[in-house]
């Protein structure tokens, strides 16, 4: 595919060398990547990124150059199949870390010490090098070396316990939403070193990332609930969604269903836009105590709003509720926002990008936008190893010895490119 | 010693409202900034400073849920409630009338000596207070403007107005999350997209800083919640992309794990369990110490155990309900088994873990007392977390503002002061 430059991106001064493997650590150097970081991806040689196992795959068939999370996860970077553990292979690291600005990495804790690549050791020959570490529990702590996955992180570090029906066991979040906050949340932590380490003359450092933690302190309602049992000494609950007032929460209508918030200070426009300007102040359905009485609801619902929604579809109701300002939105499948969604489209957010092996699919776009265009696809997911023999030859290591390092297995640099 | 904060020196103008943009800020004002919350008297956000000015305090008593201390809205709720505190440390907040000559005048003042303005309210809001990107750049060239909405500044459903778990259902967020069994209309809500633009947002201050740092140049910066998060459920679009597959909910279930949420002992107590390999469910079964379910010709492989799924969840439920969900994590844990409590507030503030790493810091502020708060949920290790400001009471600010920033004289101040908006109480009549 076409290559672009990273001219105008304002992270092109920033080179990373990328220990991380799976999601939230790809994630953050992926943002860093888009924004136009340059970045040189250190995989095992044989098996490479885990995220290169757990697809989606096309047609469903496992293959190491087509998982789907991989790709999404990591355009614009370079990979080179490297062996850590042996001593060509470190000696290899040490010099892209030379050249590096940060350090990023995702093992478990103790993993880096072992490979002597640990913060402490690193930084006495690179006081300015940054180094993000993430990781479950964070680096230090009784839970430092306990396991973890998604649901494990919503539960223990996210809103969870308040997450689903009152009468059934909590339920998550959709996919894999709390590892790429994490990533999120390391990329911005890791631009706050680099900035005070640009601009304010300060060290490098070492920021401690962890996946739990991020959740902890999630300004998704965890943040609110927590302050709140603080102020009151009320723990947070599961209920149905939107059960303290109405119209408020999931509805269905002719097509399908839309989420609105019409209660509080909305009620008012809500009354207006069913022409019932005689609920706005009745004191069986207004703010505040109205809304709170359930056979007010009852008779809101089963002789109102329901009947109203029926005859409608779900664009039509959030359209009519949008020319009102009540806060509305039809729920839309993936399918729904991907193919000629309006105002995806409009936008022109979904690109596609050619894979030389897994093909030409359509990928998210921009975080942010800028009249800049800062955000940036200049190159496709490498494949495992795609850039080994580029890299080394960077480093100054001759084509023998690169055949040699790939004869003992230090290296793998088979491009499936071509 | 530690290192000077990062962001030392820059100014920040904050006009966000409900949590994506005060995340944002939260971030900037704990990393150094100077955030400076503009806010008004006379009218009172949705859901930002709690959901009513004055609330009223026999509602309060009867809600499902309260926000505030003892269920008190007090003399000033707007500065007691949770929905606020929780991220607004470290930042100022004056008060100005936008919509006056004398309030745009002091927020164009503002702007020239700024780096940085935030705003995420509905689409207009800025263009009818004259604080379009376009107007900033003339008083500041080199300001960096971020505005922030559920979709987006530009496109046909850009005007749209909702909290996040409206934009989530549009961008699909919805669509796959809830129990599989039922209908959408139990859905549950979600504001993850909020948590994920706050943080956003900040790395595209900094890395936007950088650039003008580069080049000279401030920047627009349009970020869209709905594109922002739409990563975050990659998966589900590259399976639409690649295969056409259009995902539907599945609860707690993943393709990588023999997963579940199970009772345990005590009132509404959770844990969750997660086992990655067969070799953890033989485990498992010694430790629940049912050595015949190895022998069981059901369960003989990870892929048989996916197929008989709800069998494995209601004989690993059975089993939970007799334990303590701490005490079972650490056992579980010990073993090798991936699990973990459902930590509702009790049990995260009891938390050892937490506790070690410091991560709940007590705060002290006028209006509610001391208690303790989330603190950072990341730790750089020459830049501690510091509370510099409690969570900021309203106008709290106004006179270092507008005597010490804005070089207004004494009597010029109490002139201001006497149009009513530069104050530290909302107006009677906003609701």
């Amino acid at each position: 595919m076409q290559t672009k430059t990273s001219d105008n991106q304002p992270l092109n001064d920033i080179t990373i060398l990328d220990l991380t493997n799976g999601i939230a650590g790809p994630y953050c150097t992926k943002m860093l990547a888009d924004y136009g970081a340059k970045i040189i991806k250190i995989e095992h040689p044989l098996s490479g990124d885990f995220s290169r196992k757990i697809g989606p795959f096309p047609g469903n068939i496992s293959n190491q150059e087509k998982s789907g999370t991989f790709l999404l996860l990591n355009n614009n970077k370079r990979s080179v199949g490297l062996n850590l553990k042996s001593s060509e292979g470190k000696s290899i690291i040490h010099k892209l870390i030379a050249k590096s600005d940060m350090v990023i990495e995702s093992f478990s804790p103790g993993v880096m010490e072992r490979l002597e690549l640990d913060y402490s050791t690193l930084s006495k020959s690179y006081p300015k090098l940054i180094m993000t570490s993430i990781s479950n529990f964070g680096q230090t702590g009784p839970y430092a070396n306990y396991k973890a996955s998604e649901l494990v992180f919503f539960g223990m570090g996210g809103r969870m316990h308040s997450s689903g029906l009152p009468e059934r066991n909590s339920v998550k979040l959709g996919g894999n939403h709390v590892q790429y906050q994490a990533g999120n949340m390391a990329a911005m932590a890791t631009m706050f070193a680099f900035y005070g380490l640009t601009y304010q003359k300060n060290q490098g450092q070492h920021v401690d990332i962890s996946i739990f933690e991020s959740q902890m302190g999630s300004m998704n309602a965890r943040i609110s609930q927590l302050v709140a049992y603080q102020y009151n000494g009320e723990k947070s609950s599961r209920a149905v969604y939107g059960a303290g007032g109405f119209p408020s929460g999931f509805y269905e209508c002719k097509d399908g269903f839309i989420n609105i918030q019409g209660t509080g200070s909305f009620w008012p426009r809500v009354t207006e836009m069913l022409g019932r300007p005689d609920l706005k102040d009745n004191p069986l359905f207004a703010p505040p105590l109205g809304q709170l009485n359930p056979e007010s609801k009852e008779e809101f619902l089963s002789s109102i709003w329901n009947p109203w929604l029926s005859t409608r579809t779900k664009n039509e109701v959030v359209e009519e509720c949008q020319k009102f300002g009540i806060p509305t939105g039809s729920v839309n499948n993936v399918k729904e926002v991907m193919n000629n969604n309006p105002q995806f489209a409009y936008r022109g957010y979904f690109g596609t990008i050619d894979h030389p092996v897994a093909g030409s699919f359509k990928y998210p776009g921009p975080h942010f936008v800028t009249e800049q265009n800062w955000w940036k696809i200049r190159n496709h997911a490498p494949t495992l190893g795609q850039h080994t023999n580029e890299v080394l030859n960077e480093l100054g290591y001759s084509p023998l010895t690169i055949f040699e390092l790939a004869q003992k297995g230090v290296i793998s640099n088979i491009s499936k490119e071509n | 010693m530690f290192a000077n904060l990062p962001l030392n020196g820059i100014r920040v103008l904050d006009i966000t409202v409900v949590w994506a943009g005060p995340y944002s800020t939260m971030f900037l004002g704990d990393m150094g900034a100077e955030v400076i919350r503009v806010e008004s008297v006379n009218i009172f956000p949705s859901a930002t400073r709690g959901r009513f000015a004055h609330p009223s305090k026999e509602a309060e008593k009867k809600a499902p849920t309260s926000l505030y201390p003892d269920r008190d809205p007090g003399e000033r709720p707007w500065n007691r409630s949770a929905l606020f505190n929780g991220h607004a440390r470290n930042k100022l907040s004056m008060t100005a009338d936008l919509k006056t000559e004398k309030g745009k005048e002091a927020f164009r003042r503002l702007v020239e000596i700024s780096d940085v303005f935030i705003e995420n309210n509905a689409l207009g809001s800025m263009e009818r207070l004259g604080l379009t990107y376009e107007n900033v750049r003339s008083w500041n060239p080199k300001i960096i403007m971020v505005s922030s909405t559920g979709m987006g500044q530009t496109g046909p459903w850009s005007h749209f107005r909702g909290f996040g778990s409206h934009f989530e259902a549009l961008y699909g967020h919805a669509s796959v999350t809830g129990y599989p069994d039922l209908d959408a209309t139990n859905t549950p809500g979600s504001v993850a997209a909020d948590a994920a633009a706050g943080v956003a947002i900040a790395f595209a201050v900094v890395t936007a800083l950088h650039n003008r740092n580069k080049t000279g140049q401030g920047a627009f910066i349009d970020l869209s919640q709905g594109e922002n998060f739409v990563h975050h459920l990659g998966e589900y679009f590259m399976d639409f992309s690649m295969n056409g597959t259009i995902s539907e909910p599945t609860g707690n279930r993943s393709p990588l794990y023999i997963q579940g949420c199970y009772s345990c002992m005590g009132t509404d107590e959770q844990i969750i369990i997660s086992l990655g390999s067969f070799d953890e469910w033989k485990t498992l079964c010694s430790i629940m110490n049912k050595p015949e379910l190895l022998n069981d010709t059901r369960f003989k492989s990870m892929e048989t155990l996916h197929e008989h799924h709800d069998e494995i969840d209601d004989i690993i439920g059975k089993w939970t309900f007799n334990f303590d969900p701490i005490e079972l994590f650490h056992t579980l844990q010990n073993s090798g088994i991936v699990c973990g409590p459902v930590m509702h507030e009790e049990h995260a503030f009891n938390d050892p873990h937490l506790k070690e790493r410091g991560f709940f810091v007590p705060i002290t502020q006028e209006d509610v007392g001391t208690h303790l708060y989330p603190g950072q949920a990341f730790k750089l290790s020459e830049n501690p977390f510091q509370v510099r400001k409690p969570p900021v009471l309203l106008g709290e600010d106004n006179d270092y503002v507008y005597q010490e920033l804005l070089n207004l004289s004494y009597d010029e101040y109490q002139a201001l002061k006497e149009l009513g908006y530069v104050a530290m109480e909302y107006a009677p009549h906003v609701r």
